[in-house]
């Protein structure tokens, strides 16, 4: 009797102020749910912002590197180059490494540039100038680290520029490529003499000479990154 | 009068049957409302501009790189920076990057010592998101080891 009154007092007074309570409680806990997916979102869009940032700053550093090697490669083929052994060579390489490392920490990043020898403590790396050929041979160890990921990578090396000649009977086709672990191009628009003079550029890494090469002719093989190829027939 | 006399007695129990069904109706009308009103609010939240948020990054940064990273891969930094060219400079960056986004650059040395600055009189609002990049360069042509840290920051005009 007296359970049947009080249901029928919370029936008919406390109806109005149950469903207020009870909105209330919806309203906290909505709130509460569009804060957790804001965070969400949030969180993951600075993570994503920071991993792209650190993978700019990864590619920065691999596609100088990259230009670097090029160019250290068209230093040591010109005339007055500074590099006269693979030793300096591996220490004007390290010298870079080391001032990437530099800006990677001022990025606040964890990094670690080192050259892989390919002798340890005698051949870091290897440069060839040889008749027809300029090459570079070396590896890096790549260690990079921020707040949600790390990269550990080898960048290897093995490039070689080329000149290479077949006579016909009435002229000389001479090619020039660039050889890589991954692939070989044809070098187009380079600047190939023989004997200083002229030749016919095709646009697709071959090069016609007017007359058949003959013993003591000098082909010389300029690419567009100034690495100069010499061959002596 | 039969008729009429069962339709006025049939009358209140058809209420009852239809109020009866009509409430099943009725209930599945508001779930079906409620779900609407929270797929709309899920819908809203995420689509939010957030950027509105003074503490919210922008990924301007990223814009910054990807326009050093395209004029370098295309040849054109290089020689702009290394041979001085800062109307160049200005111009190239001007048309590569979005009017509503203001920039200023600043080129260093290895040691840290200023080459040359372009719009540096320029200074993010207060509340600004800044996007900063440091792009560094080893060198130029056949010179190695003549690095250069070109440091670019970007923050928008509006929004």
């Amino acid at each position: 009797m007296k359970r049947n009154m009080i249901r029928q007092f919370l029936k008919e007074n406390r109806k109005g102020q149950i469903f207020l309570v009870c909105a209330v409680i919806m309203t906290i806990y909505m709130l509460s749910f569009i804060n957790i997916v804001y965070e969400l979102n949030r969180t993951q869009y600075t993570e994503e912002l920071e991993i792209n940032e650190f993978q700019a700053a990864f590619d920065n550093f691999r596609t100088e590197t990259d230009a670097y090697v090029i160019t250290m490669l068209a230093n040591f083929s010109q005339p007055a180059s500074i590099i006269d052994s693979d030793t300096t060579a591996g220490l004007i390489l390290q010298d870079w490494l080391d001032f990437a490392e530099d800006q990677m920490l001022e990025k606040g990043y964890i990094a670690v540039f080192e050259i892989d020898e390919l002798i340890p403590g005698v051949q870091p790396v290897e440069l060839i100038n040889a008749n027809g050929l300029v090459s570079f041979r070396g590896d890096i160890d790549v260690y990079m680290e921020c707040n949600y990921m790390s990269i550990v990578t080898q960048l290897s090396y093995d490039i070689g520029y080329t000149l290479t000649y077949t006579n016909t009977a009435t002229n000389a086709i001479i090619d020039f490529y660039v050889d890589t672990t991954l692939e070989i191009n044809y070098i187009g628009y380079a600047q190939v003499t023989v004997n200083a003079g002229p030749t016919v550029d095709l646009f697709n890494g071959t090069y016609i000479y007017s007359a058949p090469l003959v013993g003591g002719d000098v082909v010389v093989g300029i690419s567009i990154e100034q690495v100069i190829v010499t061959l002596t027939i | 009068m039969l008729i009429q006399s069962g339709v006025i007695y049939m009358a209140p129990v058809l209420k009852l049957r239809i109020q009866r069904k009509r409430r099943g109706q009725l209930f599945l009308i508001e779930v079906f409302i409620a779900l609407s009103v929270l797929i709309l609010l899920m819908i809203a939240i995420y689509q939010v501009e957030f950027s509105s948020d003074e503490t919210y990054p922008d990924n301007l940064s990223e814009i910054g790189y990807n326009t050093l990273e395209a004029l370098n891969q295309a040849g054109t930094l290089k020689p702009l920076v290394y041979n001085l060219q800062t109307t160049e400079l200005t111009n190239i960056l001007d048309n590569a990057l979005a009017e509503n986004v203001f920039w200023r650059l600043s080129v260093e040395d290895d040691t840290g010592t200023n080459i040359f600055s372009l719009y540096w009189e320029r200074t993010p609002p207060a509340d600004a998101s800044v996007g900063v990049v440091d792009y560094f360069l080893f060198g130029y042509d056949t010179i190695l080891n003549q690095y250069r840290v070109i440091h670019l920051e970007l923050w928008r005009l509006v929004g």
